[in-house]
């Protein structure tokens, strides 16, 4: 998800001033941002400093060099926002629950969901399963090139190839079982 | 077909004129907004990330923080705040204030101190000295171009010696409580008057 090429349009756009392009940015990495800050600063300021990490990286996106993934540009600035916020956190109370220093190293663990809240976890595997049985209910055109694409992580020119098919029927293929997936989405996230 | 371009555009796959047909479209239509978010957050839920609801509300927080941000500059360039007075309140007089004043002063009284090039000493035994001896003009030592320092100031006479003695006398007995008396320079002017008479 952190490809760099993936987020190359968006991110030019962004410099420009275009918010459309940032929002966009915005709801693909929220959750992971949100989650990445919430084992620094704990769930309750999680989506504060989250948001915080936004507009922050939005002053700062026309410095983006793009020597790195935006999303690794991005991870910085929001294990920043953090320390900020537990400084400052600590200021207040009059001492310092964590040490700021170990901070960063808990973001390099993707997987600590005991931190999470049981609400999220019941969430996140609710989304799978639902996901998982639209899927298999898709028709096998369909239903395999979503699997490739999503699960194996291949290229529609690789789908394509794989499926003896032109790229532009694989992509209708894949929008058309999106199509099916968002509609058992809705009721959920909405 | 916008959303074949959006399920495109996640993958990487749109060209250059489908992502601005995408965005052009994405700002009309909330419903994009959200399958895009859908898309995302299956994705984080697939990866182990916890996916809480109210995304929508999430990211329209950012781009609202986002918006005031950038508006609040602008605003305050033409806002006009209220003066809280009307009237420009006096400074408070500091020492800073009186410091040339002092500078000054000091220059005036160096000036009358040693501006005049006589000792002030000196002037002041003469006068106790003419006071005491009406008629008799005394003149400073420095005043020795003249070659008569005691005598008649109007005819330029040296006193007789009746009148000199008289005067030495006076002042050997107001001048013997110490060495340097207050009228020891005087003394020493009528004693050189004397021996200057005495030529």
């Amino acid at each position: 998800m952190s490809d760099p090429a993936a987020d190359e349009q968006l991110v030019v756009r962004a410099q420009e001033g275009d918010t459309r392009a940032f929002e966009l940015l915005v709801r693909k990495y929220q959750h992971k941002i949100v989650q990445l800050v919430s084992r620094l600063v704990g769930d309750g300021d999680a989506p504060d400093v989250a948001q915080e990490t936004f507009v922050r990286a939005w002053r700062a996106l026309k410095g983006f060099q793009g020597n790195s993934a935006f999303y690794t540009w991005l991870y910085r600035i929001g294990i920043n926002t953090a320390k900020n916020h537990l400084v400052s956190r600590s200021r207040r109370q009059g001492h310092n629950d964590i040490d700021i220093a170990d901070a960063e190293l808990y973001g390099h663990t993707e997987h600590l969901s005991d931190i999470d809240t049981p609400e999220a976890q019941l969430l996140s595997e609710e989304i799978k399963q639902k996901v998982t049985e639209a899927i298999n209910g898709l028709p096998p055109d369909l239903r395999k090139a979503i699997t490739l694409r999503e699960l194996e992580g291949l290229s529609y020119e690789e789908i394509a190839e794989a499926m003896d098919c032109p790229i532009g029927t694989v992509r209708s293929r894949i929008f058309r079982a999106r199509e099916v997936i968002d509609a058992v989405l809705q009721p959920l996230l909405s | 077909m916008p959303k074949q371009i959006l399920s495109a555009a996640v993958d990487n796959a749109a060209t250059r004129i489908e992502w601005e047909d995408l965005l052009d479209e994405v700002a009309r239509n909330p419903a994009l907004k959200k399958s895009w978010s859908h898309i995302w957050e299956w994705r984080a839920a697939r990866d182990g990330i916890a996916v809480t609801k109210g995304s929508c509300e999430f990211a329209a927080g950012v781009m609202a923080a986002i918006h005031a941000s950038e508006q609040a500059p602008a605003a305050s360039n033409v806002l006009a705040l209220p003066l809280s007075r009307s009237e420009p309140v006096p400074r408070a007089r500091t020492w800073k204030t009186w410091v040339p004043v002092s500078a000054a002063a000091g220059a005036l009284a160096a000036a009358l101190m040693f501006g005049t090039g006589k000792p002030v000493a000196g002037t002041a035994s003469l006068t106790v000295a003419s006071q005491a001896l009406p008629g008799v003009a005394m003149v400073p030592v420095s005043a020795r171009a003249q070659h008569w320092v005691a005598g008649d100031a109007q005819t330029g006479t040296a006193p007789d010696a009746a009148t000199a003695a008289l005067l030495d006398s006076y002042l050997v007995e107001h001048s013997s409580h110490e060495v340097a008396g207050t009228l020891a320079g005087a003394r020493f002017a009528v004693q050189t008057a004397s021996f200057q008479t005495g030529e």
